[in-house]
């Protein structure tokens, strides 16, 4: 076995275990088809399966609504403030969805469809900007002058010439935006209130409310049907597998003046849409009854909640302890994988299977002597590692493809081994791209909700978790310190990516 | 002294190098020529082990060194584009071969000065590689591989891609640095007027 063979092993090893192991588990074990068609007849379970069709479908929609046309500005021209723009649009895809949903809940005070298909729209219109944005900048906008020569109208432009070129790119894109609005659980937790229940939430809900795991599994295979039937129609949108999330910088152009208004008024529009439930956090964190104080933020810090069982220094601490050791785990693994031929569809799983299956999964596997690890706090972070494992291969991927093979042949030619090669030439030209998977993979580990909803224990508690309980709970107190925990999340979140 | 003998490389089935063999004296220049696609570059790879040889041997001062990978060899190579390490700087870069070998670092200190004023560029030591123009860049891309004392030189087309003044005075040091250090070099051009000025003897590389 060569030597970049053997480098595989612990990658390969480590998503085994801690993925690939514990799903097919509770597939083998708990999956009956008595039990599926019992949920198939079941007219409660059924409409949750039909909701979370339909609001994943709206929510998608409503994401390429607002998210096509803002891409197409920022993609197509380059204006002052653009890049400020772009950043405000693509911050949100590492934001935590119980922080989005806070914020939409903030402005609209209420729960249902409306505040959930906002939220998803919200956390998704970075998707479509990352992935059909590189794509759309690459279109040659001589090709459209000449179709305008040739005397087509704007609208046949863009259905010939643009569409072909983006199509696939959108295809992904939207394949990728209703997966995370069909397993979306942070927000349906926060915005769904008692009535909106979807698959992802009745996984959640069946396991570890009620126990029945069988019916939690039966769920969750119809939730892979579901994706995998998706993934079947939109063939070309499996590509995302293989979708950089990096974000190219847009082709300097200019507008005819009599259209220099259009690209603006879309973008401020979006923005409104996208920033607005964010500042609005923020908002609710500093108002109580109605005047502006630091009363909520002098709570967090100083003193304990009723409504939580740990304190909020603690919650704090656990998730930022978790998020540094989910990167110190996550990055080398990525960088392992990015740097050899290592399977790139065993690391994408965890874009495809949702957070709840993983949940059922690792709570099952890891509850026997000798891996009783679900309780274990080392546990979460791992599994956190492991669900941002995806996100930080791909931004690693591309700038280690950059590293001109040339270099390394340089470098071998001097005398440096292919270790001494890895080691001096290529992690300093990493770094950049490193420092940006550090705080990627942090982000991940600071919102992440779903899995970590399985296996938080009071000590573990942590900030996403906190926040939904406190936003669960009857009382301005309570509701007053998860909007100060969001707020402190975004101004986290966006330190660490913006260091990054 | 460089031999290579019966010399042959194919990708998928297609032969790119076909049985070439050829010796380049110890401490002389010899010159491939021959146009664009034929192999040149594909054979300096071979020889310096960037691709494996299908057939064929190769002997560096009568050691057999076709099983030894790249960087075992002691072969250097200037390629046509530099390939300066970009997170380096000039002096950095020239001091990258010689800190592999363990050299102490006062030693390596002389010896990069030493490089840097056979080049003309001393001043340019702490200078970015990003900040250098095209000839700087492959001056010190041949320092730096010269540094570590190459047992043989391989240059693929170093002089390429420059305007005709860099050209022409890249060219007067590059044959001085070679008879000063008298280095054994392999060279490969498709610019006959560059294999008469800087080599020895020319060997033009048959059509397959």
């Amino acid at each position: 076995m060569n030597k970049t063979k053997t480098l595989l092993i612990a990658p390969v090893v480590f998503m085994s275990v801690f993925f690939v192991v514990p799903v097919a588990n509770a597939l083998l074990r708990f999956f009956r088809f008595s039990a599926f068609s019992e949920v198939l007849s079941n007219q409660s379970l059924r409409g949750v399966a039909w909701f979370s069709l339909w609001e994943a479908i709206i929510s998608t929609l409503a994401t390429l609504a607002i998210g096509l046309p803002v891409t197409w500005a920022l993609s197509r021209f380059t204006f002052r403030g653009s890049r400020i723009a772009r950043g405000i649009l693509t911050a949100p895809f590492v934001l935590p969805a119980v922080v989005v949903a806070a914020g939409v809940l903030a402005i609209t005070d209420s729960r249902g469809v409306i505040p959930i298909i906002w939220a998803h729209v919200v956390f998704n219109v970075s998707v479509i900007l990352r992935i059909v944005g590189p794509r759309w900048s690459l279109v040659n906008h001589r090709l459209e002058n000449g179709a305008a020569t040739l005397g087509a109208r704007p609208s046949r432009t863009f259905a010939l010439v643009v569409w072909p070129q983006i199509s696939d790119a959108v295809i992904s894109a939207a394949t990728l935006v209703f997966i995370y609005c069909f397993t979306s659980f942070g927000v349906i937790a926060i915005l769904g209130g008692v009535s909106r229940r979807t698959l992802e939430t009745e996984i959640f809900t069946q396991a570890v409310r009620l126990g029945n795991t069988t019916t939690a599994t039966a769920l969750a295979v119809l939730q892979a049907i579901i994706i995998g039937a998706v993934f079947f129609f939109t063939r070309r949108g499996s590509r995302l597998l293989s979708t950089s999330l990096h974000v190219s910088s847009a082709q300097p152009l200019q507008t005819k003046p009599t259209h220099r208004a259009t690209p603006l008024i879309i973008t401020a529009a979006a923005i409104i849409i996208v920033a607005s439930p964010l500042l609005a956090t923020i908002y609710r964190s500093l108002v109580v009854n109605s005047q502006l104080s630091l009363s909520a933020w002098r709570t967090i810090f100083s003193g304990s909640l009723p409504a939580l069982s740990v304190s909020p220094q603690s919650v704090i601490t656990t998730s930022l302890v978790f998020a540094i050791t989910a990167a110190c785990i996550c990055v080398p693994v990525a960088l392992l994988v990015a740097t050899t031929s290592a399977p790139r569809a065993l690391f994408s799983l965890p874009l495809v299977v949702s957070a709840a299956t993983l949940g059922i999964g690792l709570i099952i596997t890891f509850n026997t002597s000798p891996f009783t690890w679900r309780s274990e706090r080392w546990f979460i972070p791992v599994i956190h590692a492991v669900i941002a494992l995806p996100l930080v291969i791909r931004a690693i991927e591309p700038a280690v493809r950059a590293i001109p093979t040339s270099l390394r042949n340089a470098s071998a030619t001097l005398g440096a081994s292919p270790f001494t090669t890895w080691r001096r030439v290529d992690v300093p030209i990493l770094k950049p791209a490193l420092l940006r998977a550090t705080g990627l993979s942090m982000a991940v580990s600071l919102g992440e909700f779903g899995a970590t909803s399985f296996l938080s224990r009071s000590g573990s508690t942590t900030l996403p978790i906190a926040i939904a309980q406190l936003l669960g709970r009857p009382g301005v107190a309570a509701q007053q310190a998860g909007f100060v925990l969001a707020a402190l999340m975004v101004l986290v979140t966006v330190g660490v990516m913006s260091r990054a | 002294m460089l031999n290579v003998s019966n010399l042959s490389v194919a990708f998928d089935n297609t032969v790119i190098v076909d049985n070439i063999s050829f010796t380049v004296p110890t401490g002389e220049t010899l010159a491939i020529t021959g146009p664009s696609g034929i192999g040149k570059t594909t054979l300096l790879h071979a020889i310096c082990g960037i691709i494996r040889t299908t057939h064929g041997i190769v002997h560096i001062d009568n050691v057999d060194v076709t099983s030894l990978p790249t960087h075992k060899r002691g072969i250097g190579l200037v390629s046509q584009t530099g390939d300066l390490f970009p997170t380096m700087t000039v002096s950095q870069n020239i001091e990258f071969g010689l800190r592999i070998s363990k050299m102490p670092k006062t030693d390596r200190t002389t010896r990069v000065h030493e490089l840097l004023e056979m080049v003309n560029l001393a001043h340019l030591a702490h200078r970015d590689v990003a900040e250098l123009s095209g000839g700087e860049a492959r001056r010190i891309a041949l320092a730096r591989a010269l540094a570590p004392r190459p047992r043989v030189l391989l240059l693929d087309e170093p002089l390429s891609g420059l305007d005709q003044t860099t050209h022409d005075a890249l060219m007067s040091d590059l044959a001085r640095v070679l008879k000063q250090t008298a280095t054994t070099a392999l060279l490969v051009t498709h610019d006959q007027s560059e294999a008469d000025f800087l080599a020895d003897t020319t060997f033009v590389l048959p059509h397959k």
